[in-house]
């Protein structure tokens, strides 16, 4: 991904995260090494129009609980994953709409699959983060990870 | 007077974040009723009467586009108005849907102060602090 795509990737989401999860991103150092989650979660959304791809968006289960509970005003049930992994879903394509515009403007019409989300296993979760067109942003001391790709583009 | 609203996300996130916002930003609300589809809403709008719909466009079974279409062919669903609450920022979307009768077209994230002057537009009141 181009720098100024992803430089684009992450603006959009840190604008998007602050208004609808109250929390805030700032990139992560190159010598970043958070200690390993239980689990993660990945969030995606594929899109079609002038150009189509999809907005990868990853992080621990635990900062996705916090997530939640910004964005509902309340504390959802830990052991509520659905809340957790829709609160995701739902930063993810608010992130994805803004991206597309930003990138493109505002007179193409995209359109977004529903996004969808899995449990990620921590060897995908690195090799993700490893990944050089990844995002590796850091939230309440947690990281969060973004990975836009482009049909057609090279990614390394 | 208090109103009904009807709203449509496939995400119950955010079908609770437009409700309580809704609540936030001072709207006067009887009920809000919930959908996570098209299909789900036109079900539940043949139960119950709403004052305004509040529908996302990319959802499952039937998207947003889908069921403003529907409404429209509807003799009776046809005049309750529908706002659209979208992460989708294209002015083509938008234009087209005004096209096909949707009141109003609000992209998230949203202010409460943005869906409040929306909805009482639409509804014809007034807010008063």
């Amino acid at each position: 991904m181009r720098t100024d795509a992803r430089e684009v990737v992450e603006a959009v989401f840190s604008d998007v995260l602050g208004r609808l999860g109250f929390m805030f991103a700032e990139p992560a150092e190159q010598d970043y090494a958070p200690a390993p989650a239980n689990d993660y979660l990945l969030a995606r959304v594929a899109f079609q129009g002038p150009f189509s791809g999809a907005l990868l968006l990853a992080a621990p289960s635990d900062l996705c609980l916090e997530l939640s509970s910004n964005m509902l005003g309340m504390e959802p049930a830990p052991e509520n994953s659905a809340i957790h992994g829709d609160a995701l879903k739902e930063l993810l394509n608010v992130t994805c709409g803004n991206v597309l515009v930003a990138l493109a403007g505002e007179e193409p019409v995209f359109d977004l699959s529903p996004p969808e989300v899995a449990e990620l296993s921590r060897d995908d979760w690195e090799a993700l983060v490893r990944h050089t067109a990844s995002s590796l942003l850091v939230v309440e001391d947690e990281p969060i990870l973004l990975h836009l790709y482009r049909e057609g583009e090279a990614t390394s | 007077m208090p109103y009904n609203m009807l709203i449509v996300d496939d995400s119950a996130t955010t079908r609770r974040m437009i409700g309580k916002t809704l609540r936030l930003a001072g709207v006067d609300i009887a009920d809000i009723h919930e959908a996570a589809d098209g299909r789900q809403a036109l079900e539940l709008l043949r139960e119950h009467w709403v004052d305004l719909i509040l529908t996302d466009i990319n959802m499952p079974v039937m998207n947003g586009v889908e069921l403003v279409e529907t409404m429209y062919r509807d003799g009776l669903m046809q005049t309750i108005p529908v706002v659209i609450v979208s992460t989708e920022g294209s002015v083509t979307r938008i234009d087209q849907l005004k096209a096909k009768g949707v009141a109003a077209y609000l992209r998230k994230p949203f202010t409460p102060e943005e869906i409040r002057n929306v909805v009482e537009e639409i509804l014809g009141v007034s807010h008063e602090n």
